[in-house]
C-alpha cells in the first residue's frame, strides 16, 4: 500500500515535474483521493480557468513549470481540478505532455499488451472495415520476455556508461550527472550537492521511495523496474556525495553495494522462474530497509 | 517499427485521412494499418492515463482496446476532419459511459452524472473512495501538530514557509513529516487490510 500524495517532493522546484508525472501516469485517481482526504472537497471552489488564468496555453505547451507557485498550490488543494486538467491535456496537451506520457507508459507493458491485441487481427485481416476482437489478456511470447530481460540488463550497463561518460565530461559536476533512466536516484537533481548531510540522506530516501510509484505485475516490467533501481545503486556508488563526511560517504557506498547485491539476487530469482508477486514483495522489503537505513542515518546527522 | 514509432512528420488529420482510404486497394490498406499504429503510439499513452483515473484497473485494458477498435471501425465514416484528439476523447468518454451502464445499469448516481455529461470525475472518486476514507480517519488520529504539517506539505507549502509559521527548525520539520508519513502508512494499511 502506497500513499502517493505523501511522496510529494521536499524541494518546491520539483513539484511541477512530480505533478506532471501523476497527470500522465496511471495513479492520478489515488492522488486525487488522498489530497481530498487531506483538504476536503473543493475547499476554494475554484475552476480550472481560475487556476490557469493566462497561463493555460503555456501549461499546455510547456508544462506546469509555467504555472506560478500559487497555481500549483491551488491544484493540490482542489484536487478534482487535476482530473479536469488531465482531460484538457488529453485533447490539447503539446508535445511535452505527449512525450511525458509516452515515457511513463514505456515503463509499463499496458500499451504493448493492448497493441498486440489490436494488431494481430489487423495483420491477418485484409481490407476489413471492422477490426476483429482478439481474445482478452493474451500473454507475451517468450521471445519478447527474453528481449525485455536483456533490455533490463542492457539498461544497467548503458545507464552506468552514460553516467560515467557524463562524469568524465563534467568533472566536478559528477553529482548532478544524469543517467539514462529518469526516476529515483537516476532522476536529475536527485543528488543535490548543496544540502546539509541529514537532508541529503533524506532526499535519497525520498528518491528511493519512487520505486513504489509503479507496481508491475508482469515479470518483464518488474525486471525492467528492478534493473532501473539497480542502475541507481551504481550511480550512488560512483558519486562523490559532497554533502557527506568521508565516514558517511564510506557508510553509504558500503550500504549501496549490499543493496545492489540484493537487487541482483531479486533479478536472478525472477529470471530463474520465481513469481513476479514474490520477487516484487522481496524487492519491496529490500527497498523499505534501505529507506529506513537512510532515514535513521539522516536522523543521526540532523 | 522504429520508423513508425518515431514518425512525427504527418499530422493526426493526415494519418486519419490515410486510414479513411483503406478500402481503395491492398496497398492502401497496408498504409492505413501503419497510419493507425502511428496514431496509437502517439495518443495511447495519454489516453491510458485518462482511462486509469476513470475506470477500475481490471476494466482498463479491455476498455482501451475497445476504444481503438471503435476508432478503426468508425473513422472512415464518422471522422469529418478537424481535431482528431477531440474526436478520440469523445469516443473514450462514450466508451466509459457505456461501461458504466453495463456495470451499474440502475444506479441513479451514475445516471445523474451521465446526463450532465460529467461521468468521469464521479467515477474517479468512487475508484479510490476507500483509500480516501481511510486516510481521513487516520489523519484525525494524528497529533494536531503532525496533521497540520501534513496538510501544509500536501498543500504545496515549502519547509521554509512551514517552519516560519510553526516556529520549528527545518530538521525538526523533516523529522516530524517522516514520522507522520510512517504513522499514516501503518494506519491506512491497517484500515484497508
Amino acid at each position: 500500500m502506497k500513499l502517493v500524495a505523501l511522496e510529494i517532493p521536499d524541494d518546491p522546484a520539483l513539484l511541477p515535474g512530480w505533478l506532471e508525472g501523476h497527470l500522465v501516469n496511471t495513479d492520478l485517481a489515488a492522488l486525487v483521493a488522498e489530497l481530498e482526504a487531506v483538504h476536503g472537497e473543493q475547499p476554494d471552489n475554484l475552476s480550472l480557468t481560475d487556476v490557469l488564468r493566462d497561463r493555460r496555453d503555456a501549461v499546455l505547451t510547456r508544462g506546469l513549470a509555467s504555472l506560478p507557485a500559487e497555481g500549483l498550490k491551488s491544484l493540490l488543494r482542489n484536487p478534482r481540478l487535476l482530473l479536469e486538467l488531465q482531460e484538457l491535456i488529453l485533447t490539447e496537451g503539446g508535445p511535452c505532455w505527449l512525450n511525458g506520457a509516452a515515457e511513463a507508459a514505456g515503463k509499463q507493458d499496458d500499451l504493448e499488451r493492448v497493441w498486440n491485441r489490436l494488431s494481430d487481427p489487423l495483420q491477418q485481416t485484409s481490407r476489413a472495415a471492422v477490426l476483429p476482437v482478439a481474445p482478452p489478456s493474451r500473454r507475451v511470447v517468450p521471445l519478447a520476455r527474453w528481449i525485455a530481460t536483456f533490455a533490463a540488463a542492457a539498461a544497467i550497463v548503458l545507464g552506468v556508461g552514460v553516467f560515467l561518460v557524463e562524469r568524465r565530461r563534467g568533472g566536478d559536476q559528477g553529482a548532478t550527472a544524469v543517467a539514462a533512466s529518469g526516476w529515483g536516484w537516476n532522476r536529475p537533481g536527485a543528488l543535490a550537492d548543496d544540502l546539509p548531510p541529514g537532508v541529503y540522506l533524506d532526499r535519497l530516501a525520498d528518491a528511493a521511495g519512487e520505486w513504489f510509484k509503479k507496481r508491475p505485475d508482469d515479470p518483464i516490467a518488474l525486471a525492467r523496474r528492478i534493473g532501473e533501481f539497480r542502475q541507481g545503486c551504481s550511480v550512488l556508488i560512483l558519486s562523490p556525495h559532497k554533502p557527506l563526511s568521508a565516514q558517511d560517504r564510506a557508510w553509504l557506498v558500503e550500504k549501496c553495494r549490499a543493496w545492489a547485491a540484493q537487487l541482483d539476487a531479486h533479478l536472478a530469482a525472477l529470471e530463474g522462474g520465481a513469481s513476479a508477486a514474490t520477487v516484487r514483495d522481496d524487492a519491496d522489503a529490500t527497498i523499505n530497509k534501505l529507506i529506513e537505513a537512510l532515514r535513521d542515518r539522516a536522523k543521526a546527522l540532523a | 517499427m522504429a520508423a513508425i514509432v518515431n514518425e512525427t512528420t504527418r499530422s493526426d488529420e493526415e494519418l486519419a485521412a490515410e486510414i479513411a482510404r483503406r478500402d481503395a486497394s491492398e496497398r492502401a490498406f497496408r498504409a492505413a494499418r501503419d497510419a493507425f499504429e502511428v496514431l496509437y503510439r502517439r495518443h495511447a499513452p495519454l489516453l491510458l492515463a485518462f482511462l486509469s483515473s476513470r475506470v477500475h484497473a481490471s476494466d482498463r485494458d479491455d476498455l482501451h482496446q475497445d476504444i481503438w477498435q471503435r476508432v478503426w471501425a468508425s473513422l472512415p465514416a464518422q471522422f469529418q476532419g478537424g481535431n482528431f484528439r477531440a474526436w478520440l476523447h469523445q469516443i473514450a468518454r462514450n466508451a466509459i459511459i457505456d461501461l458504466g451502464r453495463k456495470k451499474r445499469p440502475a444506479h441513479l448516481g451514475d445516471l445523474r452524472t451521465l446526463v450532465d455529461g460529467r461521468p468521469d470525475q464521479a467515477r474517479s472518486l468512487r475508484l479510490e473512495q476507500e483509500r480516501k476514507e481511510a486516510l481521513e480517519r487516520c489523519l484525525k488520529a494524528l497529533k494536531s501538530e503532525l496533521a497540520a504539517l501534513v496538510r501544509a506539505r500536501l498543500g504545496g507549502d515549502s519547509y521554509t514557509d512551514i517552519c516560519g509559521r510553526l516556529g520549528i527548525r527545518p530538521e525538526q520539520a523533516h523529522k516530524l513529516f517522516h514520522q507522520a508519513k510512517a504513522q499514516l502508512k501503518t494506519c491506512v494499511e491497517g484500515a484497508l487490510g
